[in-house]
């Protein structure tokens, strides 16, 4: 029986573990991080470094695992001196996550958008109107080239799920700059959000994205501090199964430190990574059972639930119908949700305190 | 009695894995437990559920998989007269995988009750177990007619592969999680009907154990005995469909099991009597899935392993291990 990995299975397993993955370490203080360079704009993300100048914009990036540095000068002209892939801004984009529509929408740059992985996970209204003029390139680690060159994209940005591209050469031969984007690594949520920059300087919209990026920030820290005076907190869990497996968010991941910030008491906020928690299915009913809220099962109604784990009835969240997910709409989430953690932040808070209406809830609903 | 040390000793391993199996995994299950929460059953108690809601129909399908799947491979190599023969590495599975795909990611109402999804299992293993007894007149070779079960499951798996392509996410989900196997989806209610299905269908094997011992030496001879070999082997299709189709149906499609124990069975009991060789795949296959299932609770604080990954992990090595030792050809 062939196995079939499908980009769907893909996509599930992402979706799963998109709120964070194994990178191990584990620093997880509250304190901006303390940047590799000290004139760097971001102050949250582990992996990206940006420096602005007169001329140019230096965007360094590092690999997660393997600490590779990449290294990309963006002006409009190549400057001598400089270290680094010369970019030239507002050139048309491949982006080959929806995290990074996420990002260019944010900035009302969509347009540069000529390529994508799958148009059958688009959520943006603008994106869909001109669906059958965006080339589909499929899965990042088989970009089809011809297919590539036919959207005359000039920069792919990629999520880096590998050590590198796997046509990496046929790129750089081709003279397409390809450039990871690290936000699914990183463990602060305002650390993903300030990827924005990167699609910023890749634009030309670098200060509407530092704008943008001052707004979200403000609306967090704004939505943590009034989270501190209700002091609530309701104990949660997290994830669903995936055979036989119950992924959800470690102590140390970017979805528990949102889940702590919305003043939930996450059951399993004290274990150790940054990655996701592989469980066994009665382990996690022994643990939290009789947790009042249940977050992010991958379903948007309770039959549909029932479908994916017989099992879930006997949690106290089924039989007290409070479990909610991004399940608005789900591509929008995916979407949006790494650029806006002050809109998932909001959501979660208000489900901490008991606020359950559709209508103010920007991207969670509670299961039909 | 011939035998009966072996018997005595499978059974004192049975029972011993079955305990084992109760004291495996983080959440370990007592005998007070067990016997509160069959008779005074309190939904607040959190080990009343776990053992009755989960670790009961947990232990049960591992058995029913088990003693199934060990069944329809003896059956198959019987049928067949081919080691190798089993339906998982036949393509029965995915014949039931198909038509599992077809009922979930079409979203037709009657494929997504407990009896649609085991009438789809169902047909889609018998599908292709006829296929694979009508090709199997065409081929003399071992290995040929393991190659053409191969070359049928890659094109069946392409078949799905097209229908996950054209489906929308949420049942495309669904279809890929029930893919991936798991003993866990079953739910108590669910046993009785089960246990009903196969249960029926080990009678209707012993009935046909005598048979099934002419068949073994070939069909030319079995015809010449009286057996009406074209009808024998329907029977023994559709009975497998039953066994692998109901398995495939509620725990995905799980690999090798079907393969491996018959050999095993075969070299432990160096028997072609089929009304031994019944009794002794039940119990090994039960055996070999029980040990599978207690390994995945044992390290299960490590990480927690799928069991169609941990059966392809054993059983694979063995195929190779049975064409080096018998010397298909």
């Amino acid at each position: 029986m062939k196995v079939h990995l499908s980009f769907f299975k893909i996509i599930t397993l992402l979706g799963l573990l998109h709120f964070s993955i194994s990178a191990c370490k584990s620093k997880s203080n509250n304190s901006p991080k303390k940047n590799l360079s000290s004139k760097s704009i971001t102050q949250y993300s582990e992996y990206l470094d940006i420096t602005e100048t007169k001329n140019y914009i230096q965007i360094s990036i590092v690999h997660p695992d393997t600490k590779k540095k990449y290294e990309y000068v963006i002006s409009i002209k190549p400057i001598d001196g400089t270290s680094g892939t010369w970019v030239q801004p507002r050139q048309k984009l491949a982006v080959m996550s929806s995290t990074h529509i996420g990002m260019l929408n944010e900035i009302d740059e969509t347009k540069r958008i000529v390529a994508i992985s799958n148009s059958k996970y688009l959520y943006n209204p603008k994106l869909i109107r001109r669906k059958n003029q965006l080339i589909n390139l499929g899965d990042e680690g088989q970009i089809p080239i011809n297919l590539l060159v036919k959207s005359k994209a000039k920069n792919v940005v990629y999520s880096g799920f590998g050590e590198s591209l796997s046509n990496q050469e046929s790129l750089d031969k081709l003279k397409i700059t390809a450039i990871p984007d690290f936000d699914w690594r990183e463990t602060h949520p305002l650390g993903k959000a300030e990827w924005l920059l990167l699609f910023g300087a890749l634009t030309g919209k670098f200060e509407k994205a530092k704008k943008q990026l001052v707004t979200i920030k403000a609306n967090y820290f704004k939505t943590k501090s009034e989270v501190k005076k209700l002091n609530i907190k309701q104990r949660v869990m997290s994830g669903n199964l995936t055979a036989d497996v119950w992924y959800t968010p470690a102590g140390g991941s970017y979805f528990a430190r949102i889940m702590k910030d919305a003043g939930m008491n996450y059951r399993y906020a004290t274990t150790k990574g940054t990655g996701s928690l592989g469980l066994g299915l009665e382990k996690v009913v022994n643990d939290a059972k009789n947790v009042e809220i249940w977050i992010n099962p991958g379903a948007s109604s309770f039959e549909e639930l029932e479908q994916l784990n017989p099992k879930s009835r006997h949690f106290s969240s089924f039989k007290n119908k409070l479990i909610f997910c991004y399940s608005k709409n789900a591509n929008r989430f995916w979407e949006e949700s790494a650029v806006r953690p002050d809109l998932v932040l909001r959501d979660l808070a208000l489900i901490n305190s008991g606020v359950y209406s559709s209508n103010l809830l920007t991207y969670y609903s509670k299961l039909k | 009695m011939k035998h009966s040390g072996r018997w005595i000793l499978l059974l004192s391993v049975f029972l011993t894995l079955v305990f084992l199996h109760f004291q495996s995994g983080e959440i370990t299950v007592s005998f007070v437990d067990i016997y509160n929460s069959i008779f005074h059953y309190n939904e607040n108690q959190t080990t009343h559920i776990l053992f009755l809601e989960f670790r009961l129909p947990r232990i049960i399908m591992a058995l029913i998989a088990g003693a199934s799947l060990s069944v329809a491979g003896m059956l198959m190599q019987t049928m067949f007269n081919n080691p190798l023969a089993g339906p998982y590495i036949l393509g029965i599975n995915s014949g039931a995988s198909l038509l599992v795909a077809i009922g979930i990611l079409s979203g037709f109402s009657l494929f997504q009750s407990t009896g649609g999804l085991i009438g789809a299992a169902l047909i889609g293993s018998f599908l292709v177990g006829s296929l694979m007894l009508l090709l199997a007149g065409k081929i003399r070779s071992n290995i040929g007619l393991l190659l053409v079960g191969i070359m049928i499951s890659s094109f069946i798996g392409s078949i799905i592969s097209f229908l996950e392509a054209g489906s929308n996410a949420e049942k495309l989900r669904n279809f890929t999680l029930w893919s991936m196997g798991s003993l866990q989806h079953v739910q108590l209610n669910q046993i009785v009907p089960i246990l009903g299905v196969v249960f029926s269908a080990f009678i209707g094997i012993f009935f046909c154990v005598k048979p099934l011992n002419i068949l073994v030496l070939g069909e030319v001879s079995a015809n010449s005995l009286g057996i009406n070999t074209k009808r024998l082997n329907l029977v023994i299709i559709l009975l497998t469909a039953i066994l692998a189709g109901v398995v495939t149906a509620f725990c995905g499609p799980i690999a090798f099991v079907g393969l491996a124990v018959p050999n095993v069975t075969r070299m432990l009991f160096k028997t072609r009597n089929h009304r031994i060789l019944l009794f002794a795949n039940l119990i090994i296959g039960s055996i070999f899935m029980l040990i599978c299932d207690i390994l995945i609770l044992q390290l299960e604080h490590l990480m927690v392993i799928p069991i169609n990954v941990l059966t392809s992990f054993i059983g694979a090595p063995f195929v190779i291990y049975v064409v080096f030792k018998s010397g298909v050809r």
